[in-house]
């Protein structure tokens, strides 16, 4: 049922869109491929003839000695390009061979409005398989296949394959899950459409469900492509409360075989514009405006369109280098998954890219894209046709001094600027390596104190201790002072308390008298003459004493001496 | 006299000699590795580089130059930490600051958030504490002694304690810097990831759980060092165990350093 969606949704489309032959374009181009040229005895192996531009009826079939061919489906889709329409209609057939040996496929005519168009003879051959190979052996209950379009092909070449998996018995086959195909050196596409099928194989029918994909590969060598891998979910008619009609389904793991491909590199010598594209390219290009001011953008449309690797393939660019004349920026890629060439059916790819005038031509140049056509292993060289174009100078952007003179614009008179956005840096790799001369840096300069934080200390502690030592020295002396002065006299009247009794040695006596005179005399200097003067004759007494030498000093002092002088000194007026 | 003057001459003449043809040749080694990075052999040119480290040269292209290098040999960890090490020997390197900006986007790894206090300090430099909180303390320590021993400063005394006691003060807030920035700051505490497929681990051992996981180049303050494992603080106020292999010091760069 799935494979007749494509068809009638192709129906729906040209009936929606009117007479398809009315808008479609005029080529008509007719193809047939064989997706393996080497089949195994009583195996099938897939023809797809692909007709584009128009709708035609395929044989159901195709006679040949010693094959038998059989159609076994059909596939439709539009492409519209130019708002042109283009159906393009795959018809697949199963082809097998009981006896081994080379056949030819012969060549298949077809009415595609009208014109009678002939595919070309594809030889095949029809091989024994050794009698180990139990992969695929009839008597298995299940198994699967591995089936690549070609065993040689370059690098980077859509190449179709697609895995089959074959269970024994009619409508056996419920749902296909989860194929695979891995391998470092290949890229595939996702498996997308099975197509279910079915026929004998040896005496016992197969029911068959194929799943299409291609690939591309990365490095040239030799490769073994697969095992693949898929589930498949087979219907149990044992099942299911013993009522056929509610069959029971069980999933199995399958693997397939595997093949021995070889990856041609591509050939020296490529043009300037190749940029990777492998197959076969039409180039077309168009202007968003044919009517520009000097250094106004202009948006370009470049349009790839072909059977290759569109996926990998990089932008177009002019012809002939534009510097000076044309500023262009970096083009973007968009390929929608529906518009992907599969390996037969023409894809499309769209390059857009934006680019400024900056003199005046009358002309956008030429895009070029050069691309390896693996058919005629030689580059190809495809270039699009230039746009006249009208470039005009604006006279406000080129009259600086002016421009400068009205900036910012006038609000009031409705004058107005696009802000400008300040650029910001974009970190997409690392800097280059500093090459000049190094700074040698010593270490111990990052993190010690090093020496002016020593010498630092060495002055903080020599001005502490200087003034500790001066503060030392002064309590020293002070305390030396204090000892010398055991009693000291400090006032009159102290010493007046203190003066000697009679019996006493008369020097020490007098000495003490003296000295309670003097202080008298320190103490009241402001006393009248008359007081002074009776000390000043008492004093005079004293020092007589002490420093005439006239006496030894050492007789007592009698009592009488000792009461005259303390009268006298008793009565000296005090403050 | 003069014997000696000129023995003296001609000694600092040899040493100082001596240095310079000590230069020249490291500066040539350091000419030859460029020259390898350009013709991109970077193994080449990160094993002359490396050469120069272990001879003890400090010199912020020297690790810029190394990180550059690693780098391109595939080994962002080891970059991030050489283009770390240039960064702590010249802050101000702007082009060690942009490839780190690099890496930081191209492997989203982990790094401390500086809050505006530790921006502050790590602006400063590093001995700025300990210079504080010793001339705070000398100063007011004069000051306690010229009140009490100085005989002219006797009217003053008052002034000078007052001073003496702000002093002290500002002593204790430098042992505070200090140590905040020897607990939290110090390049010696962190250290950077340099292999990939680390994580921290809830324990010091192979079957412990997994904490987080540390991409090439992350950032982790050790805590703890037992045996092969480094007990750590990693940003998000996450710890964990790390094995030490997995790890190199940003400070100081080891003579034997890979």
């Amino acid at each position: 049922m799935p494979r007749f969606f494509p068809s009638l949704l192709a129906f729906c489309l040209a009936f929606a869109n009117g007479p398809l032959d009315a808008q479609q374009s005029g080529d008509s181009k007719v193809s047939a491929n064989v997706l393996t040229d080497r089949v195994a005895v009583g195996e099938f192996g897939t023809l797809i003839i692909k007709v584009t531009g128009g709708e035609t009826a395929a044989p159901e079939g195709v006679a040949t000695e010693g094959l038998e061919i059989v159609k076994s489906g059909s596939q439709s889709s539009i492409t519209i390009a130019d708002g042109k329409q283009s159906l393009v209609t795959s018809h697949f057939y199963r082809f097998r061979g009981n006896e081994p040996g080379a056949y030819e496929i012969p060549p298949v005519e077809l009415s595609v409005r009208g014109e009678s168009v002939t595919t070309k003879s594809i030889p095949v051959e029809i091989f024994e398989r050794s009698p180990e190979d139990e992969a695929r052996s009839p008597t298995r209950e299940f198994f699967a296949k591995l089936e690549v379009s070609r065993d040689e092909f370059y690098v980077n070449e859509i190449v179709p394959f697609n895995i089959t998996a074959y269970v024994r018995g009619r409508n056996a086959i419920s749902q296909v899950l989860s194929p695979t195909l891995d391998h470092e050196s290949f890229v595939s596409k996702g498996f997308r459409d099975v197509r279910t099928d079915g026929g004998d194989m040896g005496n016992t029918y197969y029911s068959s469900a194929v799943i299409d994909s291609h690939l591309f590969a990365l490095k040239p060598g030799r490769h073994r492509l697969g095992p693949g891998e898929l589930g498949v979910r087979i219907l149990d008619s044992r099942g299911g409360f013993g009522l056929s009609i509610f069959p029971r389904t069980v999933t199995r793991e399958l693997s397939t075989d595997v093949v021995d491909v070889t990856v041609k590199p591509l050939p020296n010598g490529a043009p300037a514009s190749f940029t990777g594209g492998v197959g076969y390219f039409e180039l077309s290009a168009k202007a968003s405006a044919t009517e520009v001011n000097l250094g106004d953008p202009v948006s370009m449309e470049i349009e790839v369109k072909g059977v290759g690797n569109l996926r990998t393939l990089g932008p177009p660019a002019f012809s002939v280098p534009q510097k000076g004349i044309w500023k262009t920026y970096e083009a973007s890629k968009t390929l929608e998954d529906e518009d992907e060439s599969d390996g037969f059916k023409p894809g499309r790819a769209v390059f857009s890219q934006v680019i400024i005038p900056e003199a005046k031509v009358g002309e956008i140049p030429a895009y070029e894209l050069a691309f390896f056509d693996p058919d005629t292993e030689q580059y190809v060289t495809r270039h699009t046709e230039p746009i006249p174009i009208s470039i005009s100078v604006n006279a406000d952007r080129n009259r600086s001094a002016p421009a400068a003179i009205s900036f910012p614009p006038n609000a009031e008179a409705g004058e107005s600027f696009e802000r400008a956005e300040t650029p910001t840096a974009s970190y997409s790799d690392m800097l280059h390596i500093r090459t000049g001369r190094p700074r040698w840096v010593a270490e111990a300069e990052l993190s010690s104190t090093g020496l002016p934080f020593l010498v630092a200390q060495i002055l903080f502690s020599l001005g502490l201790f200087t003034i500790l030592g001066i503060g030392a020295a002064r309590g020293i002396a002070r305390v030396r002072s204090a000892r010398s002065d055991a009693a000291p006299i400090l006032t009159f009247a102290q010493s007046l308390k203190r003066l000697p009794k009679a019996g006493t040695t008369r020097r020490e006596f007098y000495r003490a008298a003296s000295t309670s005179l003097m202080l008298w005399k320190s103490e009241h200097p402001e006393a009248p003459g008359e007081v002074h003067d009776v000390v000043a004759r008492v004093s005079e007494r004293c020092e007589a004493y002490l420093y005439g030498g006239s006496e030894d000093g050492t007789e007592p002092v009698s009592k009488p001496e000792v009461e005259e002088f303390r009268s006298i000194l008793h009565r000296l007026p005090r403050r | 006299m003069i014997r000696f003057f000129s023995r003296f001459l001609f000694l600092a003449f040899a040493l100082s000699a001596a240095s310079s043809l000590q230069a020249q040749d490291d500066e040539s080694v350091f000419a030859s590795a460029n020259r390898d990075f350009e013709a991109g052999d970077f193994e080449a040119a990160a094993l002359k580089y490396l050469s120069l480290v272990e001879k003890g040269r400090v010199s912020p292209e020297l690790y810029y130059n190394l990180g550059t290098a690693r780098y391109r040999e595939g080994k962002p960890g080891e970059a991030m930490l050489w283009l770390r090490r240039a960064s702590v020997v010249d802050p101000g390197m702007p082009e060690a600051s942009q490839n780190m900006e690099f890496l930081r986007e191209r492997l989203a790894f982990l790094e401390f958030a500086d809050s505006r206090l530790d921006a502050a300090l790590r602006a400063l430099p590093p001995t700025f504490g300990k210079w504080l909180w010793t001339v705070a303390l000398w100063v007011a320590l004069i000051a306690l002694a010229a009140a009490f021993c100085l005989r002219r400063l006797h009217p003053n005394r008052s002034g000078l304690v007052t001073f003496a006691v702000v002093a002290g003060m500002i002593a204790v807030v430098g042992t505070r810097i200090s140590s905040y920035r020897r607990d939290h700051l110090a390049l010696e505490n962190f250290a950077t990831v340099t292999e990939s497929d680390t994580s921290a681990l809830t324990a010091p051992a192979p079957a412990a759980k997994s904490v987080i996981d540390l991409p090439p180049g992350s950032e982790v303050r050790i805590l703890q060092e037992t045996g092969n494992w480094r007990y750590a603080d990693i940003p998000g106020d996450v710890r964990g165990w790390v094995r030490a292999e997995k790890l190199e010091p940003v400070w100081p760069v080891s003579r034997s350093s890979r």
